[in-house]
């Protein structure tokens, strides 16, 4: 009895899967849709030797979520070990973890030179951040800092 | 040739780039060689912890603290009397910062020839070193306060390189005093297609034996790139390290021909100005055995 309930089973799910399903359609979080439309961007100033360059931007797109770009021109120091990037309320990394880090908004690590993009938390106001900082926080440097206006 | 046993009593200091040991020590060098089948070996410990690092333009930055310890062995061996052979290996190297874990690893293997161009009365060497990338040249330590934040700490730079010395040395017949002077060139290759500027080196070492027990010995030799090295292609592998070095050793014998060892370094700009280097005062401890060839 229990063999034939297994067969009965499989049976079933060879049936189910050979349904004439529509492919799904993805939907990659971490990059924007359609457009983004940049209203506040900057270029990257170099520190400590990083060869940090290109530039940075932050944006909605079509659907209206916001997006940090960098561009395809972006480059820093990768190979030594993570990068941070960071929203901030000036050029300085002003950490205060005891209170929440005010100044700051994490926006993750940056793995790679040229185009990157960074999706900004839903409900976070950004308004208040004026730079974008590249942050080595293992040894606690900055690598480069872009204004942005 | 009783001077040549505070010539080869030397800890061998351990410059840093950015952030590791790369086996850039250019501790002094001498004129002399060793008598066929005399042989010297070390086993030192050196230690240093800093949060000065100088960057590429030479600033200096206070960053989280670096901790380098490194167990290191050094030995010579003489082959004939004219020619020696000098091995230098940091067995275990322990890297890391305050705000990750230490890794740790082997380091990379210089082997040193070194040949007696004159020996009597105006002792000069030449010697050719390849320093084999036998180490570890990729070694990510996790950070402690971000659980997706790394930093690579190699015990090895990864690359191909032969430093070239010429050597010179000196010791005064009636009191036991010597001196050393020389030079050295550092052929730099690549690594993972990073290309890495040549280095050059200059350093002179005085010592003297106190109550025919204790060697005290001074050095200074520096550091600088031979290529100015603007934007670092790569930190951690001491592109575009500069210094100055200065150092204070003494040994004394505690066992038959079983000798210990002292050593403190540090570094300062007065020949060249520090550049992607930590800079604090490295500590180190040694014992060395001698073997001395019997005299017919």
């Amino acid at each position: 009895m229990k063999k034939v309930f297994i067969l009965f089973y499989v049976a079933f799910l060879g049936l189910v899967s050979c349904a004439d399903d529509t492919d799904p359609v993805t939907i990659d979080p971490t990059t924007p849709t359609g457009t983004l439309n940049v209203t506040r961007s900057g270029t990257f100033i170099d520190q400590n030797g990083a060869g940090s360059m290109g530039t940075a931007g932050l944006g909605l797109d079509t659907e209206g979520k916001e997006f940090l770009q960098f561009g395809s021109n972006f480059n820093t120091a990768l190979a030594t070990g993570t990068v941070t990037v960071y929203l901030s309320t000036s050029a300085t990394f002003m950490a205060d973890p005891g209170n929440g880090n005010p100044d700051l908004l994490v926006v993750g690590p940056v793995r790679m030179a040229g185009e990157n993009f960074f999706a900004i938390p839903s409900g976070v106001n950004t308004a208040k951040y004026t730079h974008v900082l590249l942050w080595c926080g293992s040894v606690g440097i900055p690598f480069g800092n872009a204004p942005l206006q | 040739m009783e001077f040549q046993r505070s010539l080869t009593s030397k800890l061998k200091a351990v410059v840093l780039g950015f952030m590791c040991l790369i086996s850039l020590d250019i501790a002094a060098q001498s004129g002399w060689t060793k008598e066929k089948t005399e042989g010297f070996y070390q086993l030192s410990f050196q230690s240093l912890k800093s949060k000065d690092y100088y960057s590429l333009e030479g600033d200096l930055l206070k960053t989280n603290q670096f901790s380098q310890q490194s167990l290191i062995f050094y030995g010579e061996y003489g082959v004939t009397d004219k020619f020696t052979i000098i091995a230098n290996w940091p067995l275990q190297t322990w890297n890391g910062f305050e705000t990750t874990e230490t890794v740790s690893g082997i380091g990379d293997l210089r082997l040193e020839f070194k040949h007696a161009l004159l020996k009597k009365y105006f002792p000069l060497s030449i010697s050719m070193a390849p320093e084999l990338p036998i180490g570890r040249a990729n070694h990510f330590a996790k950070s402690k306060v971000s659980d997706f934040e790394q930093i690579n700490l190699p015990s090895g730079d990864g690359e191909f390189n032969v430093w070239t010395t010429l050597a010179t040395s000196f010791a005064l017949p009636s009191i036991p005093f010597y001196g050393n002077l020389f030079t050295s060139y550092n052929f730099r290759t690549q690594y993972e297609g990073v290309s890495f500027s040549d280095q050059f080196a200059i350093g002179a070492e005085i010592g003297y034996h106190i109550a025919d027990i204790v060697w005290v010995n001074a050095r200074l030799n520096a550091l600088s790139s031979v290529d100015e090295v603007d934007v670092a292609t790569d930190f951690v592998r001491g592109d575009g390290t500069e210094y100055t070095g200065y150092s204070f050793g003494a040994s004394m014998p505690v066992y038959k021909n079983i000798h210990l060892s002292l050593n403190y370094r540090n570094y300062n700009d007065w020949i060249f100005e520090r550049k992607n280097i930590y800079s604090s005062g490295v500590f180190g401890l040694g014992v060395y055995y001698e073997h001395k060839p019997q005299k017919k």
